[in-house]
């Protein structure tokens, strides 16, 4: 065929100008919300030797999910849920929208406490043997909140990506496309007469993961310690800027590499057992 | 049949007449001979052509793998613009080279081996873009893929694209009642009802568009679709759209089951159709041994439950004999 290559050709350019004019859309007005996150809510995602693609995945602080909805509230999401069956919709995944957002209050409190107590066994007045491994176990929980403890929470779901974004529009917040799924929280209690059920959701960004353009890749590095460095070293630690465009597309909008960790850990005055001295990272 | 086939068996068949006494005159012979022969410097041997199709295939396949891997292994150091120019511009050269390889071999094993290639690149460009931009995960995505693959297949005449591009659109069809309804991939392809639908068209598609193309792999796509959403809804009756308990939703479809598998059987008996008749068949025996562990493990003696499996094996092979017989006597 003489020019049997145009249609299959055509088609590869259609498709493909079709993510790209979505992309352009969406990036053609300032973002509808950023969100300043960290190393600890974004972690670098595990990828083999054979991919050289760095991409952030979503950590917790609690999982992301909620309790306690009526048949009603679930129905305004779109869920069916079956009368005799645990979970709603077969068990497959419902689009929806969620919004995040971050909790430093509760992972600030556990830091002071933290820091509390790591100040009362300095006092203690207990021998050094003892004293050393307390200090030495509250150091460790210490260091794996400051590394690796997420602040990041969900908020709250629905149908309605504009009416969520007016509703948490303080700029600490960002909505995302999600996938629900749901099942019966009080199954099979529920079913006896008089009973009114209640539903459980959980809900995941359907951006599992976030792509990190070659020009931040360099910013971050393993957090996890599965490729130069080794568990319980020094990782490194950022920010990163999320946003969300025009047409809810999230994106990386910027990567700040931090310095080594000043605070909390430097301003303690607490011992590394094993050795004299004070104040070691 | 191929046409190195048929030649090589009107040759046997000429000998065994020219023994029997009927020979063809001389000056008649010259012009066949002559004409086979033109005709085959363009066709392939067949003792070869098997082991050029398995080469090509497994050279397409590797290739494939060599894309992906190539790029996977590079993208973290190139910028976004690169990336995208380079995602793009994969699949439009390797469709250029299908075109010149099909021009320079007409056999079709280097293009076929080219379009695969192809085919992978424009898989990992419209999927590479999706990671690149975080945008959610789209069927459509299949439906480019799929009549990506059957026009290559139709343009240059390779059957391995156009059965890709088959597979594509079946799984297009497939998830779209669920993605209009809200759900999400990967859920999108366990819809049982949707698959079965799906296998139903590329069924279907054949028997009323004659100009079809390979209309044995329409039947072969179709039919694993028909049965895999049958067989799906027959054990698992919470994946249904009917309103129903999934007990009953199971026993309806357990039904259908057997009633369609007996019908493709007879279809493909009827209509010369070996893939048809043999597929209902496998389909009949896997609801048969299903049912069987369902309605008999428990309560059977395991002495008794592989006795009953044993005659029911015995029972399908004398099935499969009949039908055999019945093909053999249709093609005869």
């Amino acid at each position: 065929m003489k020019h049997g290559w145009l249609a299959p050709m055509a088609l590869v350019l259609v498709s493909s100008a079709v993510p790209l004019v979505q992309v352009g859309l969406d990036r053609s007005a300032p973002p509808r919300q950023t969100l300043l996150l960290t190393h600890r809510e974004l972690m670098v995602g595990w990828t083999g030797d054979e991919n050289s693609g760095v991409t952030l995945t979503w950590s917790w602080a609690t999982p992301p999910d909620l309790d306690s909805l009526s048949r009603e509230r679930l129905t305004a999401l779109g869920i069916s849920c079956g009368h005799e069956l645990y979970q709603c919709n077969s068990g497959r995944g419902h689009r929806g929208w969620m919004v995040v957002g971050v909790d430093p209050d509760r992972w600030r409190g556990a830091i002071d406490s933290l820091r509390v107590r790591i100040d009362s066994n300095h006092r203690s007045g207990l021998p050094d043997s003892i004293a050393d491994r307390r200090i030495h176990e509250l150091v460790s929980r210490m260091k794996e909140l400051v590394l690796y403890t997420s602040r990041l929470t969900m908020d709250a779901v629905g149908q309605d990506p504009a009416a969520l974004a007016a509703e948490w529009n303080d700029g600490k917040h960002l909505v995302l496309a999600a996938v629900f799924h749901a099942s019966r929280q009080t199954w099979p209690r529920d079913t006896l007469p008089g009973e009114k059920p209640l539903y459980h959701i959980y809900a995941e960004p359907v951006a599992s993961s976030l792509y990190l353009p070659a020009q931040w890749a360099a910013a971050v590095e393993d957090t996890i310690g599965t490729l130069q460095r080794g568990y319980g070293e020094r990782q490194q630690m950022y920010e990163v800027t999320v946003a969300v465009g025009r047409w809810w597309l999230p994106r990386v909008l910027e990567v700040v590499r931090l310095p080594d960790p000043k605070w909390p850990i430097d301003s303690l005055e607490w011992r590394v057992p094993g050795t004299s001295g004070r104040g070691s990272k | 049949m191929s046409r190195l086939t048929q030649i090589m068996a009107f040759k046997a068949e000429l000998m065994a007449l020219a023994e029997e006494g009927i020979v063809l005159d001389e000056g008649t012979l010259a012009r066949i001979r002559a004409h086979h022969e033109a005709l085959l410097t363009d066709t392939p041997d067949d003792r070869l052509s098997l082991g050029m199709r398995l080469a090509s295939f497994v050279g397409a396949v590797a290739l494939s793998c060599a894309v992906f891997f190539l790029f996977y292994r590079f993208w973290g150091a190139i910028g976004v613009g690169v990336q995208v120019a380079i995602l793009v511009t994969g699949p439009l050269i390797l469709v250029g080279v299908t075109h010149l390889l099909h021009r320079w071999e007409r056999t079709g094993y280097f293009a076929t081996l080219a379009a695969l290639a192809a085919f992978a690149a424009f898989v990992l460009d419209l999927g590479a873009l999706g990671t690149i931009f975080n945008l959610p995960p789209t069927p459509h995505a299949f439906l480019a893929w799929g009549l990506f693959g059957l026009l290559l297949g139709y343009q240059y005449g390779l059957r391995l694209p156009h059965f890709a591009g088959l597979v594509g659109v079946g799984l297009w069809l497939t998830a779209l009642p669920g993605y209009i309804r809200a759900e999400e991939l990967p859920d999108l392809f366990t819809r049982g009802e949707a698959l079965a639908v799906a296998g139903v068209v590329f069924l279907a598609l054949p028997r009323q568009v004659s100009r079809v193309r390979w209309q044995v792999d329409h039947r072969v796509v179709g039919m694993i679709g028909l049965f895999l959403g049958l067989f799906i809804l027959s054990v698992s009756g919470n994946q249904s759209w009917l309103p129903f308990s999934h007990h009953t939703i199971e026993n309806i479809y357990q039904v259908v089951g057997f009633v369609v598998a007996g019908l493709v059987i007879a279809w493909g008996v009827r209509d010369r159709h070996a893939e048809l008749a043999n597929g209902g068949m496998i389909f009949l025996t896997v609801l048969c041994l299903v049912k069987a562990v369902d309605w008999w493990w428990d309560w059977m003696p395991k002495w008794l439950f592989f006795l009953v499996l044993a005659a029911l094996a015995i029972g399908v092979m004398v099935a499969l004999k009949r039908v055999r017989t019945a093909l053999v006597r249709r093609t005869a």
